[in-house]
């Protein structure tokens, strides 16, 4: 299997999964065995960017022996939102897809470990921790 | 105030016991029931299967006396499918046993629950390895572990930051498998506790020699476990996520390179983003054009399948008597199988959380390998072997349970999956008793 040059596009490592396994792609060149690196393509693509009618897409990684653009590009800062496809492309097909999270009033685990620190010992507030006096009527 | 009451007298009161015992442990184990597969006998070193890969590529229209192509040649390659064997024991003293063996002294046979129980806790493994890749990892490390609290993610080893506990349970003996090479980290750790946030353990100590970010937590024996053989590394059954897959989890099908033969590879997207009905329209025509498949089974987590109702919220409309008492549910609400193009979508428990995916069961072939399909270890005549002689003798018995076997799928092609589905507001519960 050859080894290929790798770029990261972007400014942070990235992941790739391929048998299992977790490669890290660092950002600018790194050499990698080819079947990993079409996969670290696959798995890090641009959201939003592949043309619906042709399958374009811009990829965050290039494989530098394809010939394929290297220049610098960033994840959309609405990846978690996104879909792969740019329904712009498509007349009338902007707002077919609508992500509204946390609609089912849920709350998101994601969200949840984000927010709040699960290390920190629970402290009571003092004021909810009173008990109001029982209604006698 | 003198006198008697219920404090006074409080010696003259019995405790009165109910018969039976309530379950508390969730042992419905849904993918399990779902797969049906033709059952194979297994015999010998290996089954070795012969697959038509490649057509002869030489027929070509020509002209009058104009040259004829090259002779060409069908392709064929052959897989080797293996078994994996899930082993459980139990340990009872011949006093527990005789002590419980009347509902006057005990709730429960104390023989009768842990062998009875045993057995639901191997389907429980069964079903978390058929959710998995057949490797027996339990997640992965995330970051440089340090402190007893260890940050893990990746459950079952599937891509996926959030709820990596899922699958580990309080006092596992655990360790960490170097991905590169294969071998078992030098410590090995037992698991305290499972924090409900989902992305860490608790483990008894703080050292972790030579564990790293990404490594494989897998099980292990026992406290003095040092190698790689007495863990589960590698030793599962394939699971789903093996079997219909395109090299992402299992890269060899079974002896077969799944880059060179597409008819072993599956059709998978990887970031798939938002879910929407034309990208799920896609995938049936995919599998369609790629091995003539027929999806008839959609699987998920209950996460995602929240977002396969919403993809209908906003076109639903009430008339009629509905208008009166409009039901803002589905059928997913009592559990049942929501549709789309009438074929049902399954919520599973212990199913990968960003991924959709989209079984032919009919065409896809599922097999199951079996050289034992579950039995107590009795070749010698006894199922309760005392423990130990001489001066290790102990008045106690010890009864191992085993399986062995391995799921093969004729077509992965026929199948797909959607890998990295976002939007989803992530509720993990673990199941109860875990």
């Amino acid at each position: 299997m050859n080894l290929v040059t790798v770029v990261n596009r972007t400014s942070k490592p990235l992941e790739a999964m391929w048998d299992g396994r977790v490669y890290t792609i660092p950002v600018g060149k790194s050499q990698f065995n080819e079947r990993v690196a079409q996969k670290a393509k696959e798995q890090n693509v641009l959201m939003g960017s592949q043309d619906p009618r042709t399958g374009d897409i811009v990829y965050l990684v290039a494989i530098e022996e394809y010939n394929e653009d290297t220049s610098p590009v960033e994840q959309n800062p609405e990846a978690d939102r996104s879909e792969r496809w740019n329904r712009k492309l498509i007349p009338g097909g902007e707002a077919a897809v609508q992500t509204v999270p946390g609609r089912t009033g849920l709350f998101s685990g994601r969200d949840v470990q984000s927010k709040l620190s699960v290390d920190q010992a629970f402290t009571a507030n003092s004021d909810s921790a009173k008990i109001p006096d029982a209604d006698l009527g | 105030m003198a006198g008697a009451d219920k404090q006074a007298l409080d010696a003259i009161f019995k405790d009165v016991f109910e018969d039976g015992v309530s379950e508390g442990v969730n042992n419905k184990n849904p993918l399990r029931d779902l797969i049906k597969t033709e059952k194979v006998p297994f015999r010998g070193r290996e089954i070795v299967k012969l697959a038509h890969t490649k057509r002869n590529i030489s027929p070509m229209f020509g002209g009058e006396d104009s040259a004829t192509a090259d002779a060409g040649n069908q392709g064929y390659v052959r897989g080797f499918v293996d078994q994996r064997k899930l082993m459980a024991r139990l340990r009872m003293t011949w006093e527990v046993m005789v002590d419980s063996t009347s509902s006057e002294g005990a709730f429960i046979s104390a023989r009768k629950s842990e062998m009875q129980y045993l057995i639901d806790d191997i389907a429980r493994r069964d079903e978390y390895a058929l959710n998995s890749d057949g490797r027996g990892v339990l997640a992965l490390v995330d970051e440089t572990p340090s402190g007893t609290t260890l940050d893990i993610d990746a459950p079952g080893g599937i891509t996926n930051d959030n709820f990596g506990n899922r699958f580990i349970s309080e006092n596992m003996w655990i360790g960490a498998v170097n991905p590169a090479t294969g071998q078992l980290r030098t410590t090995v750790h037992k698991v305290v506790s499972t924090p409900a946030a989902g992305s860490s353990i608790v483990v008894d100590s703080a050292t972790h020699t030579g564990w790293a970010n990404n490594d494989y937590i897998v099980q292990v024996a026992s406290s003095g476990t040092t190698d790689v053989l007495d863990s589960s590394y590698e030793h599962a059954w394939w699971g789903l996520m093996a079997l219909v897959d395109d090299g992402t989890y299992r890269a060899n099908y079974f002896g077969i390179d799944r880059a060179s033969v597409p008819a072993y590879s599956s059709y998978v997207t990887a970031s798939t983003g938002a879910l929407s009905t034309d990208l799920i329209q896609r995938v049936s025509d995919v599998v369609d054009q790629k091995l003539n498949g027929r999806i008839d089974m959609i699987l998920c987590h209950h996460s995602t399948r929240r977002l396969v109702i919403q993809l209908t919220d906003a076109d639903r409309r009430y008339s009629g008597a509905n208008l009166m008492k409009p039901d803002p549910a589905t059928v997913a609400f009592t559990q049942g199988d929501i549709p789309f193009g009438s074929v049902p979508v399954r919520a599973l428990r212990d199913f990968p959380l960003d991924v959709m995916m989209f079984l032919d069961t009919k065409g896809a072939g599922f097999k199951e390998y079996v050289s034992e399909s579950g039995k107590w270890v009795d070749e010698d005549g006894s199922v309760l072997q005392r423990v130990g002689l001489g001066s290790a003798f102990r008045d106690a018995f010890e009864a191992v349970y085993r399986m062995r076997k391995q799921y093969f799928l004729e077509n992965p092609a026929s199948c797909a999956r959607l890998d990295g589905i976002t939007g989803q507001s992530l509720v993990v519960q673990r199941a109860a008793g875990s």
